[in-house]
């Protein structure tokens, strides 16, 4: 029987070892398998030839399709396939209130380019405006408001057409420019000034043989090639005309969070310029990843460029605005309460919490492109719950060399990856079991964990009225009973009564919020009806309350008060615009000895005291207490779990 | 019972040994056409050694494909000032060559001989074919840079 072929191995040395094979059933020339014979160097030559068809065959396979394609440019012309252009970079921008005091004369005019700078970690960064503003003096001050600012570099390219050249193309060249701040401008001819601004058309369906539209091509090597139309969709262009193509090269996102700005040179010969940054900059990122491009591409495509689905809104959020870490999108129809004919989106940008107010209006103005007529979209701010663990380690000192300490260093860092890796995303729940595993796993010395939970968000309350606030943790509280000892509490706070006392707040078992002082360690109720608890929902009221300055957190001057309350159930799941992060900073961990297991089982009485604090529940059960009586082989005793 | 060949200095006439356990059988890298069929031509048994060892010996590491550690040094050793040391780093790069990839020949001596005035090397290598245990094949050639 002839010998089988293997056609399927790619390496060098499996080919020539298949060859080998193949040369062994002949005794013509046995002299194959020396390295220093003729007959290898002939193998050589041939493994080598077949090894290179067969990388070349198979990246040409890879490179063929969207899911496996490595190199930039494949992906690239992939996804322009289905409709997607590869996002640029994107410069970050801020806006701005820019003061001319010492102008004159009836008009101002801001040019194009003028420069502002700030300084980011001890590295100046340059922002520019890219349009002209004219203002006139309002009660004789010259003030530009909402000056849109754009870090980088403006550039010009100018292209002069030749039809005759069929292979002309207007690229934009920089691998840093950002599309979204292009301007293309054609002028006729270098003897005639007229000049047509040009706009972005994504849809053909709206284009006619005299639009003045472009199309924006991700092309080759990071490139963008600007297209013209052909007389037909979109007006083409004539010989001689002069293309002008502005934009922002950029540094990307190494400036983000800029919020002191300063001129960097005189606006039409004055100097005494005050500027006041009306919204920090935000939004600088990189060009979209090879990984971005293959993920956001067929989601782009599937939505059609219509914002329909909570997908399709995912998706064009995601190209429109570079800097999410996470997106959550939810109808009116599923709110609390109920919106209809609203679609809320929430983000968390990959730096900070929130987005400034001008971001928000960009993604929202960008939105109105795409989306069903009678449906407007709102951007609202993630709810961060802060979850506090309470860790309590017993690790055998027989199988490791660990200290207390070490453990505890450990068990900080499993802490802080769970976090990260399972949690600080819309939609991830906090799993009580897979996080106390993970502490478990931490170490093979570690013998067990009572691990308990609290939670808490912050309220920023307003210092200069009365409000009424509303927190809700969307899960159920601990309440076992009417009357339960307060589970909330809150950090401390002045009010307008002018007593100058450090308020706080708690619950009374019974539903209401109070408003609460101490004096010498005692609590003395100032207002027993301050608030309400609902303990099935998580929802937390305070009414009618008027803060007027608030008490350092965690030892640093806040704006915020923080409210902790203990969840009913371990498990906790984020609705909506919630996100679930632990605290590391403020949880405890305390690792300690085993001194139970060297005695197996005997000669030891039970003590739960380590282990659990006195006066809150412990992990192992979620919302009921109790009591068990363990008569082992030592004393009996009692020991609440 | 061993069996020794005696008297047969010329290693080049004596390609077919009746008495091997194994014919080695290789290409002629000469290529030159067999005068009578016009075919390639075929070394073999202490031929097919010799060339072997004389390819290993000219191959720079580097050379062949996805195995740079097949080769020796001594392209670049000619390149280095004539001297008894260099002669010595000579043989030891020859031995280390064949005894590491032509398990064919059990090397006995190699010798490297500086010829001064020709600016060359003259390397005497004595080996046995393994499946011809009782003959020394003795392979002499000259080692002259070039470029």
């Amino acid at each position: 029987m002839a010998e089988r072929i293997d056609i399927t191995e790619l390496d060098f040395d499996e080919i020539k070892a298949n060859l080998k094979t193949f040369l062994s059933k002949q005794n013509e020339f046995t002299d194959y398998d020396f390295e220093g014979s003729g007959m290898a160097v002939l193998l050589d030559l041939l493994a080598y030839n077949t090894h290179y068809q067969a990388v070349y065959a198979n990246m040409l396979a890879n490179e063929m399709f969207l899911d496996s394609a490595d190199l930039r440019n494949s992906v690239v012309s992939h996804a322009k396939h289905i409709g997607y252009t590869a996002r640029s970079a994107r410069s970050p921008f801020a806006t701005l209130t820019v003061t001319v005091n010492d102008a004159t004369g009836s008009t101002l005019t801001m040019p194009k380019g003028t420069a502002f700078t700030t300084t980011i970690d001890g590295v100046s960064y340059n922002y520019v405006t890219n349009t002209a503003r004219a203002i006139t003096p309002a009660n004789g001050v010259f003030t530009f408001s909402n000056v849109k600012v754009y870090e980088g570099t403006l550039v010009t390219n100018k292209y002069t057409v030749d039809t005759s050249n069929a292979n002309q193309r207007f690229l934009i060249k920089n691998t840093n420019a950002d599309t979204s701040t292009l301007k293309v401008t054609v002028q006729n001819s270098s003897s005639d000034s007229t000049t047509n601004a040009f706009t972005l058309t994504e849809d053909i369906t709206s284009v006619d043989s005299t639009s003045k539209v472009y199309f924006l091509e991700a092309v080759e090597d990071q490139q963008y090639e600007v297209k013209f139309g052909d007389g037909i969709l979109g007006q083409a262009l004539s010989n001689g005309n002069i293309v002008t193509l502005e934009y922002v090269v950029t540094n990307g996102a190494d400036s983000n969070g800029a919020t002191t700005f300063t001129n960097a040179s005189s606006i039409a010969g004055f100097t005494n310029i005050t500027v006041v940054t009306a919204s920090a900059s935000g939004g600088g990122d990189v060009a979209e990843s090879v990984d971005s491009i293959k993920f956001n591409a067929p989601k782009k495509y599937s939505s059609q460029n219509r914002a329909v689905t909570a997908n399709d809104y995912k998706a064009l959020v995601r190209s429109l605005y570079a800097n999410v870490q996470s997106i959550q999108v939810w109808g009116g129809e599923d709110n609390n309460p109920p919106t209809y004919g609203r679609v809320f989106i929430a983000i968390k940008p990959t730096s900070g919490v929130t987005l400034t107010n001008s971001v928000k209006d960009s993604i929202t103005i960008s939105l109105n492109d795409f989306n069903v007529g009678s449906v407007i979209p709102v951007i609202v701010d993630p709810v961060i719950t802060y979850l506090v663990p309470q860790v309590y380690i017993k690790y055998d000192s027989k199988i490791t060399t660990k200290t207390d300490t070490d453990i505890e260093t450990l068990v900080t860092t499993t802490i802080a990856n769970f976090s990260t890796n399972n949690l600080e995303q819309f939609g991830n729940m906090f799993r009580y079991s897979k996080f106390i595993r993970a502490i478990d796993d931490t170490d093979s010395s570690i013998l067990s964990n009572i691990t308990r939970i609290k939670m808490y968000q912050y309220f920023k309350p307003n210092t200069s009225g009365t409000n009424t606030y509303t927190i809700n943790f969307e899960n159920s509280l601990y309440h076992p009973h009417i009357g339960h000892t307060s589970i909330l509490e809150t950090t401390g706070f002045n009010t307008n009564d002018g007593s100058g006392r450090e308020y706080f707040l708690d619950d009374d078992g019974s539903g209401n919020v109070r408003l609460v002082y101490f004096v010498g360690g005692t609590k003395t109720v100032q207002n027993s009806a301050q608030g309400t608890i609902n303990y099935t929902t998580g929802t937390i009221t305070i009414n009618n309350l008027y803060v007027t300055a608030v008490s350092n957190v965690d030892g640093a001057t806040s704006t915020q008060i923080r409210v902790t309350t203990q969840p009913a159930s371990n498990d906790i799941v984020p609705v909506r615009q919630q996100l679930i992060q632990i605290d590391t900073a403020n949880m405890t961990i305390d690792a300690d000895l085993d001194t139970y297991e060297s005695n197996a089982g005997v000669g030891y009485t039970t003590n739960a005291s380590s282990y659990i604090a006195s006066g809150t529940t412990s992990s192992t059960s979620t919302g009921t207490r109790t009591t068990v009586t363990t008569t082992g082989a030592g004393s009996g005793s009692t020991s609440s779990y | 019972m061993a069996i020794y060949q005696t008297g047969r200095r010329d290693a080049s006439r004596t390609n077919n040994s009746a008495r091997s356990a194994r014919i080695y059988k290789d290409l002629n890298l000469i290529f030159s056409p067999h005068p009578n069929t016009r075919d390639i031509t075929k070394k073999t048994d202490i031929e097919a050694v010799k060339q072997s060892v004389k390819n290993l010996i000219l191959t720079r590491h580097y050379e062949r494909p996805f195995h740079p550690e097949i080769g020796s040094n001594v392209t670049d050793i000619l390149f280095e000032p004539m001297t008894p040391l260099t002669a010595n780093l000579l043989t030891k790069q020859i031995s280390e060559v064949i005894n590491n990839f032509e398990p064919r020949a059990r090397l006995v001596s190699v010798n490297a001989n500086p010829q001064l005035d020709r600016n060359e090397y003259e390397v005497t290598i004595n080996f046995y074919v393994v499946n011809i245990p009782g003959e020394l094949v003795t392979f002499t050639t000259f080692l002259e840079r070039l470029r």
